[in-house]
C-alpha cells in the first residue's frame, strides 16, 4: 500500500512534490494543493467575474475538474500554469452559456461608484469592459503575464491582445479615478 | 520592446487580492468530491467491466488470424481440445 505523507510533511514540501503525489490520486496532496492555491484561484475568478458567489462556484468546479484530470498533468512544475488555464477555460464556458454579456460600456453613475470608505471597487470597474478585454487586462495585471504569453494562452493575435490591453487600461484608469475624484469631493464636502 | 504597464493599475490588482480564508471553501470542495465519487464509482466499476469484456471478446477472435502458419498445428490441437473438453 502506498505509503501517504502527513499534513504536517506535506505543508512543508515543495508544491511540484505534492504534485507528483496529487498525480498519483493521492487525496491528502490534492487538498494540500487546494490549501495552498485556493486564494490565488478565487482572487482570479473574483477578477475575472466580478459576483464573489459566482467566482466561488466557478473556482469549485475548477478544483473538481483539476483533482480529475491531474494525471494528464506532464510536469509537476506546471501545475500553476496548467491551474490557471482550467479556470480561464471555465469561467469562458459559463460566459458562452450566459445570454451574450453586455457590459455596462456606460460610465459608472456617481451613486454606482462605492460609498465613503469602501474600498476602491476594481471589480466593478472590470466588469465594464467586453470579457476579452478584462481577460487579457486580468492575465496582464493579476497574473503578470507578458503579452506574448497572453496572446499564446488565449489563442488571440498579439496585436489584439495588445490593443485590448491598451483600451482597458485606459477604461479602467479612466473609471477608477472618476471614482477617486468622486470620493475627494465626497470629503472636501 | 517591452509591454506597456501601468503601475498605477498595478497597485490597485494588488490591493484588490486580499487573502482568502480556506476553510468554507474547502469543507465545501470536500462534499463535492465525495457526491462526485459516490456517482464515479459504479460508472467506473461498469465502464471496466464492459472493457475487460469487450477486450477478451476482441483479443480471442482476432488472435487466430494475427497467429502465423507456425502456429496453425498449435491452434488446430488446442481448438480440438476445447471441442472435446466442451461436448464432456
Amino acid at each position: 500500500m502506498r505509503r501517504r505523507l502527513s499534513g504536517a510533511a506535506l505543508g512543508g514540501a515543495d508544491e511540484a512534490s505534492i504534485v507528483a503525489l496529487a498525480i498519483f490520486a493521492d487525496d491528502a496532496a490534492f487538498s494540500e494543493l487546494v490549501r495552498r492555491r485556493q486564494s490565488w484561484l478565487r482572487n482570479l475568478l473574483r477578477r475575472l467575474c466580478r459576483d464573489p458567489v459566482l467566482a466561488d462556484d466557478l473556482a469549485q468546479q475548477v478544483f473538481l475538474q483539476a483533482w480529475r484530470s491531474i494525471g494528464t498533468l506532464n510536469s509537476a512544475g506546471a501545475f500553476g500554469a496548467w491551474l490557471r488555464r482550467l479556470a480561464v477555460n471555465t469561467w469562458l464556458m459559463h460566459v458562452r452559456t450566459q445570454s451574450p454579456e453586455v457590459p455596462d460600456t456606460s460610465r459608472p453613475e456617481a451613486s454606482e461608484l462605492p460609498s465613503t470608505g469602501e474600498r476602491l471597487d476594481l471589480d466593478r470597474a472590470l466588469a465594464h469592459l467586453v470579457p476579452e478585454v478584462r481577460l487579457c487586462i486580468v492575465l496582464a495585471y493579476n497574473e503578470g503575464m507578458s503579452h506574448a504569453e497572453i496572446s499564446e494562452s488565449t489563442g488571440l493575435p498579439l496585436g489584439t491582445v495588445k490593443s485590448h490591453i491598451r483600451r482597458g487600461a485606459a477604461r479602467l484608469r479612466t473609471d477608477l479615478e472618476a471614482y477617486r475624484s468622486n470620493e475627494a469631493h465626497r470629503h472636501a464636502r | 520592446m517591452p509591454d506597456e504597464f501601468d503601475l498605477q493599475l498595478s497597485r490597485w490588482f494588488a490591493q484588490a487580492n486580499q487573502p482568502l480564508a480556506p476553510a468554507d471553501f474547502q469543507a465545501r470542495l470536500v462534499g463535492g468530491l465525495a457526491r462526485s465519487h459516490s456517482w464515479m464509482r459504479p460508472a467506473q466499476a461498469l465502464t471496466a467491466i464492459v472493457r475487460a469484456i469487450s477486450s477478451g471478446l476482441i483479443l480471442g477472435i482476432t488472435s487466430p488470424f494475427a497467429a502465423g502458419r507456425a502456429h496453425l498445428g498449435v491452434l488446430a490441437v488446442s481448438g480440438a481440445a476445447m471441442m472435446i473438453w466442451m461436448s464432456l
